[in-house]
């Protein structure tokens, strides 16, 4: 289990979180929503020591997070990075088989194993021979998930991970992020879609002005008192309903 | 730059490593046989067998001079490379954090000073030194940061600085004669070396090497930017502190024995990119290959080349190296745009 306790980040002393605690259990995919400016890249990036914390305690499995060294971090938790940046026209190939920096020993037959099973999941086979500047926003998004998923650590922290994706695509790889909890592995994905939320999180948490306002099931936290102080609309459809729906329909 | 659309796969690395080891054992075959005294390349296989009069001129002029044009260049190509890859920038250079201009304020106070009249190694020393100071200063503006920029921008000023206090050294000095003497050596020459400026400069040059052939997976790493590779593993700090101490190292001690010599840490890179798929880890080696063949036929190139005074290497490669710079800039905003 990833449990972070109290932990509060500032920026250049703008205080961006402020004693945010949470829980990540291996098996479960965790949505992590609120709206911009809430802190919620901060709170994944300073959870996992990207950004320095002020304060707080953050453990893995039992161990704290502190004692491991980066490798060990590396192999725990994988990052996504909201839009991440390629500064070098490599390919695609290349670019996936960076997430196997981690796990050094392996043989050279075990990586193409791993990343030949990666290739085909992420549906990406097709765009291994290309440069990722030839690659629309879309196909490098999916490129960079693969990367993520390469790592194959026990937690993934993916930060607006499906932003750039088309609506097929957005529902091929909120299926894949379930897959990988189904394997065993514990996700914190920051969404923006409230109907893909609700429908692929097992849990969400929502955050506003750097503090966590409230935990639970999609139905729990996703209330229309909620939308409307949190978010500032109104939306419509229904949050039971299979799948679950909501759109916003109004600013407040 | 439409080489973007060849892919190039991960095992045309050791060919094209074996490759410029070829053109490099070329070019040095090539280095050794010219010169005025005539040997030619005959007459370098010549002296194994039978030693004499021509041996000396091989062995204490020309070798010497080949063997620094070979660190050199080496040390050019592999710090570019390695520059480029922690500031994800092709137009980076060692010049840019300002290591060249500190080592070469520092050699031209080792001049003014006098100290060479006693002592003839000062001047690499004085070049070192000034190297060390610039990654000691650098560090204390920008070490602890973990931003690219802030690492720019400090080695931007450092090197204004050492410009200016070089500037400021031979407005001042008050015998022309030196002056003149600074402004030739800064001009950058493998000429008149010998293998006592080999020894003094190759252990630093060798150790800046190790340090910067170590960073290649750290530096593939953040061709994903920093916040991934480091949830990949790497360590940044120790990254960026092996990275430019590896770069004072080698090009500290190679500008305190050969001068200034621009565009070989700039344009070797760039045209080895394309073949070993992008990756920065794996331009190191091949750049310090390519670095030094380049170093290797420049310098052939100012000797052949007729003209009343010896060219120096570091003028005709500024001549290539600036056109190149600037084509190489509009390229890059037609793609950026």
């Amino acid at each position: 289990m990833f449990v972070a306790a109290g932990v509060s980040i500032a920026l250049n002393e703008d205080v961006v979180v402020s004693d945010v605690s949470l829980a990540l259990q291996r098996g479960e995919v965790v949505g992590l929503i609120g709206p911009n400016g809430a802190g919620k890249s901060s709170l994944l990036r300073g959870a996992i020591g990207l950004l320095p914390a002020r304060s707080g305690a953050v453990s893995i499995d039992d161990h704290s997070w502190t004692s491991l060294d980066l490798s060990e971090r590396a192999r725990k938790v994988a990052y996504l990075a909201q839009d991440p940046v390629v500064h070098w026209p490599l390919s695609v190939e290349s670019v996936v088989a960076l997430g196997r920096l981690p796990h050094e020993r392996e043989t050279a037959g075990e990586r193409r194993q791993v990343l030949d099973k990666i290739f085909d999941e992420a549906e990406i086979s097709h765009l291994r021979e290309r440069t990722m500047f030839e690659l629309s926003g879309g196909e490098r998004a999916r490129v960079l998930i693969a990367r993520s998923f390469a790592v194959d650590a026990d937690y993934l922290f993916a930060d607006e991970p499906i932003a750039g994706l088309d609506p097929f695509h957005q529902l091929q790889f909120m299926e894949l992020f379930r897959d990988q909890a189904n394997s065993g592995k514990g996700l914190l994905l920051v969404l923006h879609d409230l109907s893909l939320a609700a429908r692929y999180c097992d849990r969400l948490l929502l955050m506003a002005e750097g503090s966590l306002q409230a935990e639970g099931s999609p139905a729990e936290v996703l209330t229309k008192d909620r939308l409307a102080a949190v978010f500032q609309i109104e939306a419509v459809g229904d949050i039971e309903g299979t799948p679950p729906i909501l759109v916003p329909s109004k600013r407040l | 730059m439409a080489s973007h659309r060849t892919q190039v796969d991960g095992s045309n690395v050791f060919p094209l490593s074996l490759g410029l080891t070829v053109a490099l054992l070329l070019a040095l075959l090539l280095s050794v046989a010219i010169g005025p005294a005539g040997i030619g390349i005959p007459g370098v296989f010549g002296v194994f067998a039978n030693p004499t009069a021509e041996a000396t001129i091989l062995f204490e002029i020309r070798l010497p001079r080949a063997l620094i044009g070979m660190l050199v260049g080496a040390s050019l190509g592999i710090a570019g490379a390695g520059m480029q890859g922690l500031l994800r920038n092709p137009l980076a250079e060692p010049g840019v954090i300002g290591v060249s201009g500190c080592a070469g304020l520092g050699a031209v106070l080792v001049f003014y000073s006098g100290i060479t009249n006693q002592f003839a190694l000062g001047l690499p020393f004085g070049g070192m030194l000034g190297a060390l100071v610039a990654v000691w200063l650098l560090y204390r503006l920008s070490g602890r940061s973990s931003s690219t920029l802030s690492l720019v921008l400090a080695g931007v000023a450092i090197n204004a600085f050492a410009g200016a206090l070089t500037a400021l050294v031979l407005n001042l000095s008050s015998n022309p004669f030196a002056a003149y003497e600074i402004v030739f050596w800064l001009m950058g020459s493998f000429a008149d070396r010998s293998l006592q400026h080999v020894s003094i400069c190759i252990v630093p040059i060798v150790l800046g090497w190790i340090l910067l052939t170590r960073s290649g997976k750290g530096l593939n790493a953040l061709s994903l930017g920093e916040d991934t590779a480091v949830s990949m593993g790497i360590n940044l700090p120790q990254l960026r502190l092996a990275v430019i101490l590896g770069t004072a190292l080698c090009v500290g001690a190679a500008v305190s024995v050969s001068g200034m010599i621009g565009f070989i840490g700039l344009v070797v890179p760039h045209l080895l990119r394309p073949w070993v798929g992008y990756e920065p880890g794996r331009l190191l080696l091949p750049s310090a290959l390519g670095g030094a063949t380049l170093a290797l036929l420049a310098d052939i190139a100012v000797r052949t080349i007729p003209t009343p005074i010896e060219l120096k290497i570091g003028v005709l490669t500024a001549l290539i190296g600036a056109p190149f710079f600037l084509s190489l800039l509009r390229s890059m905003r037609r793609e950026l745009v």
